[in-house]
């Protein structure tokens, strides 16, 4: 009895160094197996974070044209399947090629594709001054909804950049109006949340959108 | 206490000092990172200017600018791509649109080159660069892009142009209003700067697993 007393009290000894350092080398291999394991999940839940697909809006008066490639095709769909919607289209500070008049003025630019889309000139509104960047777009927008009360929009977007849109439209239009408009992805024919990590376009506009959101302010055009 | 928590309170204090230090020096850091990103010439002079394509409009003026001071001779232009998207409008393809705007800045026709193969990537143009300056083995090259794209730019150069590489020079033109010494105070500059080093990284440790 006394000498098992004894034995209890005695300090265990310290695990040897050498089996120390493997149970670390053993735990990190175990978590990068797991992170190649679960890559594909990973991958798809960070291109998923930033994808806004919002459905509130069925019926919407408005569709507001922001930067998804092919949204003037989209947009148009959507008035030949509804000739009551309008289409909004923010005016954009023009760049060097625009100045140079290399380039047609973005409102010129909507409206001839648009016509050649089959959608009549006085169906788009284009929202002036002209403004550069998401913040200013997102408080034209905010204008335009206050002196249109029972507008509802649905603006469509490039996939990746729907959570910064969202970001932009929650700083710029108060709660109370928020509601009366609705943020959905135009779907990319080349990549979407599980495969954007396989195109060069994709990838580039998701880091972006990262690094945006890191930033915590506004996007660039 | 033990050597252990000895150890672990040393390395602690070094990291508190390392992040103080950081913050201390944060401008002179800042700015080094991107002052590392830009390699070019601070006197451009070559027979040709080689500018890239990439929508951003300041290398037609920088090329312009060069031929107008006399530094370069004529303009080469990579091939056409499929047609860019600039402030919202997608109408032409990059040689088209640096072709036009080259005009535009007073560039006569005679002294702007195309080069014919397609070119998608910035590695593609660089490779085109190559065949066209075997055909020229005595021409240099001034290679007009973004400031903080000539580092990268530089690597791929010397990846794929051996000796020839030694002819070229790179003319680097401003991002809008972003420079070395304050691109993290715009969120411009922010995003030009970040994904160069995104970029950046992800070449050299391609380049260290020997892809």
């Amino acid at each position: 009895m006394t000498a098992k007393t004894v034995n209890s009290l005695e300090v265990p000894s310290r695990p040897h160094v050498g089996s120390r350092i493997w149970r670390w080398i053993a735990l990190w291999a175990i978590l990068v197996v797991a992170a190649i394991a679960m890559r594909v999940p990973f991958l798809t839940a960070a291109g998923r974070f930033l994808v806004v697909d919002d459905k509130s809006i069925s019926a919407p008066t408005h569709v507001l044209m922001l930067d998804a490639q092919d949204v003037d095709v989209v947009a148009a769909e959507m008035f030949h399947a509804r000739p009551t919607i309008h289409l909004l289209a923010v005016e954009r500070v023009p760049g060097r090629a625009m100045q140079l008049g290399v380039l047609p003025l973005y409102e010129d630019y909507m409206r001839d594709r648009l016509q050649q889309l089959g959608v009549p000139s006085d169906q788009l509104v284009v929202l002036k001054p002209a403004a550069v960047g998401q913040t200013q777009i997102a408080q034209r927008v905010a204008e335009w909804l206050r002196g249109h009360p029972e507008a509802t929009v649905l603006a469509l977007c490039e996939p990746f950049r729907g959570r910064s849109w969202q970001n932009a439209f929650r700083r710029a239009i108060p709660e109370s109006e928020r509601r009366r408009i609705a943020i959905r992805a135009v779907r990319s024919p080349h990549y979407d949340e599980t495969s954007w990590h396989k195109d060069k376009v994709g990838s580039a506009i998701l880091l972006k959108e990262y690094l945006t959101l890191l930033y915590g302010t506004d996007r660039p055009e | 206490m033990t050597k252990r928590r000895w150890i672990l309170a040393a390395l602690l204090a070094m990291l508190l000092i390392a992040m103080i230090a950081s913050f201390a020096f944060r401008h002179s850091l800042l700015t080094a990172a991107g002052r590392y990103l830009d390699v070019s010439a601070t006197e451009v002079h070559a027979d040709v200017a080689f500018v890239l394509g990439g929508g951003r409009s300041s290398r037609a003026d920088c090329a312009a600018q060069l031929y107008k001071d006399d530094a370069i001779q004529r303009i080469l232009l990579p091939g056409a791509g499929p047609p860019a998207e600039v402030d919202g409008v997608t109408l032409l393809s990059e040689q088209e649109l640096l072709h036009g705007m080259l005009l535009a800045l007073g560039v006569p026709e005679h002294a702007i080159e195309r080069i014919p193969k397609e070119c998608p990537s910035t590695e593609a143009e660089i490779q085109a660069l190559g065949e066209y300056m075997k055909q020229h083995p005595h021409w240099t090259v001034a290679i007009v892009t973004n400031d903080y794209h000539t580092r990268r730019c530089g690597w791929m150069v010397d990846a794929n142009l051996g000796d020839a590489a030694r002819r070229v020079q790179f003319a680097g033109c401003p991002a809008g209003t972003s420079t070395p010494e304050n691109w993290w105070k715009t969120p411009e500059g922010f995003l030009t700067y970040g994904m160069e080093w995104i970029k950046v990284t992800r070449l050299w440790l391609l380049s260290l697993v020997g892809q």
